[in-house]
């Protein structure tokens, strides 16, 4: 099979084109995200910086009318693990896959609701009381959720960003939810709330 | 298909199969992962079952919150223009 897979050599001014257009519209995106992992404004300048850097240098790669936010998220995400997680100051305690191991040993019944949270108390909680339970979870439970509701991935979109079949994305998901949804029963029975 | 696992499907079609079974599919239909099909079973079930129906609009409450109540970063001054002017300088 002599496919010729026709990687597009573009020249100077197309590459300008394409990274202006299609690339720095998500800029704010990949700033978020990058805030996300690290929790740091000058690291996650770094990490954005260093993906538009790979992203420039890979152009000839990206087809165009694909998917051009993803396809930065991916870039975003495989450095924050490749250079940045072991660089940094606080490596994540948890390897995921232990911790969904753990999840999964935990009887073979589905977590349904555990906890007794409220619409109503969800309805009411602060900006800050979200986005500190949030934060308060392990990055790759944080950043499905992330992807997923904030930046309204598919799941077949996030299965290539964080490289996992799409059942892991789809159980990753779940568990995740379920984490913070006891994170904000702990906290609004703290606050008195019922 | 064995006739269990055919009676089963019926069922769970028919809204009738247990909660547990519905559990992914309340997920997919928060997220605009589920099919007009997928949708139909799930509401047939959320007919017969509280308990799914609150979980349901809990989600998608939780869903709601983090869109509209999570703190926006606000991208740093100059990093667009700093980005820029390091491609420039590569790629000349
Ligand atoms: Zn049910």
């Amino acid at each position: 099979m002599e496919e010729q897979t026709e990687k597009k050599q573009h020249n100077d001014r197309e590459k300008q084109r394409i990274f202006d257009e299609e690339f720095m519209p998500h800029l704010g995106a990949l700033y978020n995200f990058a805030y996300k992992l690290t929790y740091d404004e000058d690291d996650s300048k770094d990490l954005v910086q260093d993906t538009f850097m790979k992203s420039f240098r890979f152009i000839d790669s990206f087809q165009e009318g694909t998917n051009a936010k993803a396809w930065l998220f991916r870039i975003l995400k495989n450095s924050f693990i490749n250079e940045f997680r072991k660089k940094s100051k606080q490596p994540s305690k948890v390897d995921y896959q232990e911790v969904e191991g753990y999840y999964n040993s935990e009887g073979t019944e589905k977590p349904s609701v555990t906890t007794d949270l409220r619409v109503d108390t969800v309805k009411n909680m602060m900006g800050d009381e979200v986005t500190n339970a949030l934060n308060s979870l392990d990055v790759d439970f944080k950043t499905v959720i992330f992807l997923c509701d904030l930046e309204g991935f598919t799941y077949e979109e996030m299965s290539k960003i964080l490289d996992i079949p799409i059942g892991t994305v789809r159980s990753r998901i779940h568990r995740a939810r379920n984490l913070l949804k006891e994170r904000l029963a702990q906290y609004a029975a703290s606050m008195g709330y019922k | 298909m064995g006739i269990k696992k055919t009676f089963n499907n019926l069922k769970y079609r028919a809204g009738m199969g247990n909660c547990s079974e519905y559990i992914d599919l309340i997920h997919d239909v928060v997220d605009n992962q589920s099919t007009p099909a997928q949708e139909e079973y799930l509401r047939r079930h959320l007919k017969l079952c509280l308990k799914c129906l609150d979980e349901l609009n809990l989600e998608k409450e939780l869903k709601k919150a983090i869109q509209l109540k999570l703190v926006n970063q606000e991208v740093p001054a100059g990093l667009a223009e700093s980005i820029k002017n390091k491609i420039q300088k590569s790629s000349s």
